[in-house]
């Protein structure tokens, strides 16, 4: 009895000693949606929404525009779905540090493709107006989770892919919503997390499809003047998925379960994207 | 007056003896004489004290083994009386850190966070077997609800191995109660904590993890809540987990 007193004492104390630790971002649950593929939008930090209630709201809108305004512009095949899901409350971090082997792997066996998150903040505009700034984070799960498996196998993920808004060249907008939606770029990380997680479930005209949908979609952000880190990591992710859509080719090739007259039959790994790119 | 006695008559009576000696001599042989009483040595006490309680000494035992039961039945009554108060007032302490693991009593759009869960979850484990139930229970959800369960159950294995080991094999032969990921997890943790009574039921579940990984997952889903939303991924994954625990098993760390 003594002992588990004591017991109970030191994992308190201990306890409490974790809840004093500085306060940083905190990750919450959020629900995917059940038999569907989906992307968690998660809410941003930052001065722009200071108000309570503000991220819930900005949450709400973005992801009707990516739910309702621009369903499905990434999937090439009316079979697959992928959803928005608006996940208030849940901020991780700016720079990744809360998504653990654990909590990634538990996104991946859920379906979760990708990860939205950043700090919104606001300065004013050359003509003086308020205009939102923001940087915004994408964690691609599939590529984090393969990483993760292959630790200790050397070459950095280019899973966390970092961008800065407005872009390089965009008219300003005052609406954080348009800010962040308005590009293509979250119909390049969706297709490109799509595309590899199809792969890994061996489901390989649809991985193809949608990797090389990606690969021109990237190649249209890495034509912005990025630099610094955004940039190495850009063209690191834009290599992976080059080469998954030959895997994908090479793969459907290999396996017996794929039908003899399969479209990818025709392709050649080493050019898996040539009829797309023309 | 005083009849004088006749010679004659007397000397018939003195004869009659003989004669009635003579007619009992021609009958049955009669028993011998008892031998003259010896000189007995004392009896023990405890005949002594059988032969002094006589008729009333099977009363006297029945009075004692019933003394004695009722002394036996008394204190295990009064300990099993006393675990469940003590498992009563566990409950009642543990409510609090389920109800935070279930992510209740809180404002809304103020989930749990990930740290606070896992907290709650090492602070259930704690408690020890009172606090199996209530973990296998959150591990029955998902996400980090379900990574924080087994972050207790972990805690709970590091100072009782053998009650996880008794319950998890159990866990994977339930019917439709947890997930892939759930059994997932309850594998790799017997493979962990070293279960070696586990093998005979991890090699019986690797036989359907391998006929689902194999295209035939049906005996497989019939335990699990929801079938694996990504097969060819998953089953195979499973498939991988089974296999290394039975090779950590095969194989003591120690």
């Amino acid at each position: 009895m003594s002992l588990r007193f004591s017991l109970l004492v030191l994992v308190l104390a201990l306890s409490l000693l974790c809840g004093a630790a500085p306060a940083r971002a905190a990750l919450v649950d959020c629900q995917p949606v059940p038999g569907r593929f989906t992307v968690f939008l998660s809410e941003p930090s930052g001065s722009l929404l200071s108000q309570p209630g503000q991220p819930r709201q900005f949450l709400q809108q973005l992801q009707f525009e990516l739910d309702q305004n621009r369903d499905a512009r990434w999937v090439l095949s009316p079979g697959s779905d992928v959803r928005f899901v608006a996940c208030p409350g849940r901020a991780p971090a700016l720079d990744g540090q809360d998504f653990g082997r654990e909590i990634v792997d538990a996104l991946h066996t859920r379906r979760v493709l990708l990860e939205v998150w950043g700090q919104l903040s606001g300065a004013s505009g050359p003509d003086g107006k308020p205009q939102p700034q923001a940087q915004m984070n994408y964690l691609l799960v599939p590529l984090q989770q393969a990483a993760n498996e292959q630790a200790g196998a050397g070459g950095g993920s280019a899973a966390l892919q970092r961008l800065r808004y407005p872009e390089a060249g965009a008219a300003p907008t005052p609406d954080p919503v348009q800010l962040i939606a308005r590009p293509s770029d979250i119909d390049a990380f969706v297709a490109s997390a799509f595309g590899l997680k199809l792969l890994r479930e061996r489901s390989y005209e649809l991985a193809h499809r949608n990797l090389c949908r990606a690969g021109q979609l990237l190649a249209a952000i890495a034509r912005r003047p990025l630099v610094g880190r955004s940039k190495e990591e850009l063209a690191r992710l834009r290599e992976q998925i080059a080469s998954a859509a030959g895997q994908a080719v090479s793969q459907a090739k290999a396996d017996a379960a794929y039908p003899r007259l399969g479209l990818l039959r025709l392709r050649e790994a080493a050019r898996p994207c040539d009829a797309e790119e023309e | 007056m005083v009849d004088a006695v006749d010679p004659v008559d007397q000397q018939a009576r003195m004869a009659r003896p003989e004669l009635l000696l003579t007619v009992r001599l021609e009958g049955p042989f009669p028993p011998p004489p008892p031998p003259p009483p010896s000189p007995s040595p004392p009896k023990p006490w405890p005949a002594r004290l059988v032969a002094w309680m006589g008729a009333e000494l099977p009363k006297l035992l029945a009075a004692a083994v019933l003394l004695v039961l009722g002394f036996a039945l008394k204190d295990s009554v009064d300990l099993a009386i006393k675990q469940r108060q003590l498992d009563l007032s566990y409950t009642k302490e543990m409510q609090g850190l389920l109800q935070q693991l279930y992510g209740q009593g809180r404002e809304r759009g103020q989930p749990p966070t990930e740290p606070e869960l896992k907290s709650a979850a090492i602070l259930l484990a704690a408690y020890g077997e009172p606090a199996l139930p209530g973990l296998l229970s959150v591990l029955r959800g998902s996400g980090i609800e379900m990574l924080a369960a087994a972050e207790g159950l972990n805690a709970l294995a590091l100072r009782e191995p053998a009650l996880l080991c008794q319950a998890l094999p159990r866990l994977l032969g339930l019917r439709r109660q947890y997930e892939w990921q759930a059994h997932e997890l309850a594998v790799q943790m017997l493979g962990q904590h070293g279960c070696q009574q586990a093998q005979p039921a991890l090699r019986r579940y690797l036989a359907l993890v391998d006929a689902a990984a194999a295209g035939k997952p049906q005996a497989l889903e019939a335990l699990l809540r929801e079938p694996a939303a990504a097969a060819k991924e998953d089953y195979p994954r499973l498939q991988r987990s089974v296999r290394e625990a039975l090779s950590q098993l095969e194989q003591p760390a120690l």
